[in-house]
């Protein structure tokens, strides 16, 4: 495989820059997206349910 | 369990109400915003021709606004990220003014280009045919992405906040309170959460602080990678990066200046704030000298003849008068205000920054202009000149008005100063087990 070819290829062709450019920006769209669920989601299996809540209350 | 912070009610004062002098504050930003758009409108009907821009002045007060703007953007990034990681606790009530101001101005910088474009649809140009060789490729990349990584850090470090006006603001007309709903994403303020959340700040800050950096090397690339006199230079990367900082936290300063008073926050943003800011900026006036004569110096000592060129024209030519004044307002007043009137006082403070503002967006401006108007192959180019024209102007001010005008919604709507943060530069901690909020 010429990787030498291949990234000449790369630099010299119109096109594949925007595609750099989109795969760079989809990429971070899904890593923080994934990060944002990561973080709000946390703890939620936590909380108390309504009757563990009430019974707390009560006592 | 909210954040216990004693400054709640001060903090969410100001999303209660809108003001008549609100109303006529937006009033008069959309009228400025409307009318950049009616110019911009007449230049994609009657095309570039109608600006100042000829031959061999390609680029104008546009590409001056997109590094000033850009630059400007650094702020928000510097207090947050960079001093994050430096472990500085007191920025933490600056956080969210600083990021607004990233957040608000970087349409501005990013769109410039596309208004310099003339047709904005040639923007597909550079998706389908873009190609890596090109700098421009390189700025689309790094201010895009730049561009999300800063929505998302503002974003992550609003939530809590959103929470918090979610559950206290509950007579906010019902749209408003779906909004906080929605946006909030079901924070419940657990320990958890803000474990994960802070763990999230601090990776995203080291990364964000490499970005910044990368993003206005990569600006000035546009300039630095061609062959034009006064550009081809490598300290042109950190001399625009160190200029972006500079005149990003000067407009930190005068935005806390302007929320203080206008909504009474002075127990929050206190003095110390503005004092700790000074010491910063004495640097970075410092260290923005310290580049403009090694680079200045750098080029003159080769008396190359296109170079001479553009320096003459700069220190004793036609742009001697911008360039000395730029000179005067970036460097020697400020430092003189910062050393002797600045301590303590906000007014003198503010006064500097306006100025060294004034000033950046001037240095970017004699950093584009001479060049162009004195290219490499001046014989075969000819001598050019260039002036704004009126659509230029227009949508320049249109620019400052649209970001002004982002920047006061926003404080209407969302707490400027972060609320959790703050607490947790406060004893006892703003997560410590109390889940009874007492702050007001």
């Amino acid at each position: 495989m010429d990787i030498g070819g291949l990234i000449h290829a790369f630099f010299d062709n119109a096109g594949p820059g925007g595609v750099v450019v989109l795969l760079v920006v989809g990429g971070a769209c899904a890593i923080y997206y994934f990060l944002t669920r990561w973080i709000v989601t946390a703890g939620k299996d936590n909380k108390p349910t309504p009757e563990e809540g009430t019974a707390r209350v009560d006592a | 369990m909210e954040p216990k912070n004693p400054f709640t009610k001060a903090i969410l004062a100001p999303v209660r109400k809108i003001s008549t002098g609100d109303t006529l504050l937006w009033g008069t930003l959309l009228v400025l915003l409307l009318a950049g758009g009616a110019a911009w409108t007449w230049q994609y009907i009657e095309g570039l021709g109608i600006t100042g821009m000829n031959r061999p002045v390609y680029w104008g007060v546009y590409i001056t606004n997109f590094v000033f703007f850009i630059g400007l953007a650094h702020s928000g990034t510097f207090i947050s990220a960079i001093l994050r990681i430096a472990g500085q606790s007191w920025r933490a009530p600056l956080t969210r003014a600083a990021e607004a101001i990233t957040l608000f101005s970087l349409p501005f910088g990013a769109g410039s280009i596309i208004i310099d474009m003339g047709h904005p649809e040639r923007i597909f140009n550079l998706l389908f045919y873009g190609r890596y060789q090109s700098p421009i490729l390189w700025d689309v990349t790094a201010v895009s992405l730049y561009m999300l990584s800063s929505i998302v850090f503002f974003y992550l470090s609003l939530i809590p906040d959103i929470a918090l006006c979610r559950d206290r603001l509950t007579g906010a007309p019902r749209w408003q309170h779906r909004m906080y709903e929605v946006l909030a994403l079901g924070w419940n303020h657990s320990p958890e959460q803000y474990r994960r959340l802070e763990k999230a700040l601090d990776g995203m800050a080291v990364f964000m602080t490499m970005l910044v950096v990368t993003v206005h090397t990569v600006v000035s690339w546009l300039f630095g990678m061609t062959v034009q006199p006064g550009w081809h230079t490598a300290l042109i990367g950190p001399f625009f990066l160190l200029g972006a900082i500079l005149s990003g936290t000067a407009a930190v300063v005068i935005v806390l200046a302007l929320l203080r008073k206008a909504y009474r926050l002075e127990k929050v943003l206190h003095l110390g704030l503005f004092n700790s800011l000074r010491k910063l900026l004495i640097t970075f006036v410092l260290g923005w000298l310290y580049m403009m004569i090694a680079e200045h110096l750098t080029i003159g000592y080769s008396s190359m003849t296109e170079e001479m060129v553009v320096l003459t024209d700069k220190f004793s030519g036609a742009y001697a008068a911008v360039f000395w004044s730029m000179a005067a307002l970036v460097f020697g007043v400020p430092l003189l205000v910062f050393l002797f009137k600045g301590k303590n006082n906000i007014g003198w403070m503010v006064f500097a920054c306006v100025l060294i503002n004034i000033g950046m967006w001037m240095e970017r401006y004699i950093v584009i202009i001479p060049t162009e108007a004195s290219p490499r192959l001046l014989t075969v180019m000819g001598q050019g000149s260039y002036l704004p024209a009126l659509p230029e102007i227009l949508i320049t001010v249109a620019c400052f008005a649209g970001m002004a005008l982002l920047y006061a919604v926003f404080t209407r709507f969302f707490p400027i100063v972060p609320i959790w943060e703050t607490a947790q530069e406060l004893p006892g901690h703003a997560h410590a087990a109390e889940t009874s909020p007492t702050g007001d």
